[in-house]
């Protein structure tokens, strides 16, 4: 009997880097995403300094956007231990930033647009799964959406 | 060896690496410390004594570069010590500091002191107020 493999588990199942953004091509992730994963992925082979790409990190970061399709694209970096880093700018200023740990929950942080009424650089943000992040900045993410 | 405090009116610079630059924009992974280290690493503007801005960027690169790749693609962020200062507190309610770490190949040697690898609050304060340069 044939084994039917969801998304989500041949993103799990690869090896590499190359075999992740392999699965998200196949499932037509945008291109802007998967040139710079690879572009990321050879620096490191290139520069001792730079980080490595945290293959399981690529994975909970391939899951989120092959699954919320409906966000804008984000730029994408790397932290020093090579997790993957994900920023998002809202309609009014406000930045949104994603650090995807391999144990599968983001580190995330919301800086708010500063203004003459409130200069201050404000922010919020925490340690959650990507689920319990996407409800718990709501107002947010519909404002990435309006982006 | 760490020397005093840097004035709040001077500027200190980072250079950040290919993987911390997105089409010339600075990321808070851009100034994200490595796990286990004391501060991030900088370099004190004033100290170099250039003419400008630009000239003293181009003193910074020609230092790095006696040391790591410092490539096309990378920049070099500069913030004011005192706006680097109170961004943080105001992001994260932690105070900063931002003192000389001379070295014997890097006399301009500066860090970051006061946050951790997880903070990214700072972080991302600091990378939102800091000027990219392009590497000379």
């Amino acid at each position: 009997m044939e084994r039917v493999v969801s998304r989500d588990g041949q993103i799990a199942l690869t090896k590499s880097c190359k075999d992740a953004v392999a699965v998200m091509e196949q499932d037509n992730v945008d291109t802007r995403i998967t040139e710079r994963i690879a572009y990321l992925d050879g620096l490191a082979a290139d520069d001792p300094d730079e980080p490595a790409v945290n293959l399981e990190s690529l994975q909970k970061f391939a899951v989120f956007v092959v699954t919320r399709r409906h966000l804008p694209y984000p730029l994408i970096g790397l932290t020093p231990d090579g997790f993957i880093e994900a920023v998002w700018d809202t309609s009014d200023g406000d930045m949104l930033t994603m650090d995807f740990l391999p144990v599968g929950d983001v580190r995330f942080v919301v800086l708010l647009a500063t203004s003459e009424s409130e200069p201050r650089q404000r922010s919020l943000g925490g340690l959650l799964s990507p689920d319990d992040m996407m409800s718990a900045i709501r107002p947010f993410v519909d404002k990435l959406i309006r982006a | 060896m760490t020397g005093k405090d840097i004035p709040k009116g001077d500027r200190v610079s980072r250079y950040c690496k290919p993987s911390s630059v997105i089409d010339g924009r600075l990321p808070p992974c851009a100034f994200e410390i490595r796990r286990r280290e004391d501060y991030l690493s900088v370099n004190w503007i004033e100290y170099l004594g250039a003419r400008d801005l630009e000239a003293a960027v181009d003193a910074v690169c020609r230092v790095l570069r006696s040391k790591i790749k410092v490539k096309s693609g990378g920049r070099v962020a500069v913030i004011g010590v005192g706006t680097a200062m109170s961004v943080a507190f105001d992001a994260a309610n932690k105070r900063i500091r931002i003192r000389h770490v001379s070295r014997p190949d890097d006399a301009s040697h500066s860090g970051i002191f006061g946050y951790a690898h997880d903070d990214t609050a700072i972080a991302a304060a600091l990378a939102k107020h800091a000027r990219p340069f392009e590497t000379s």
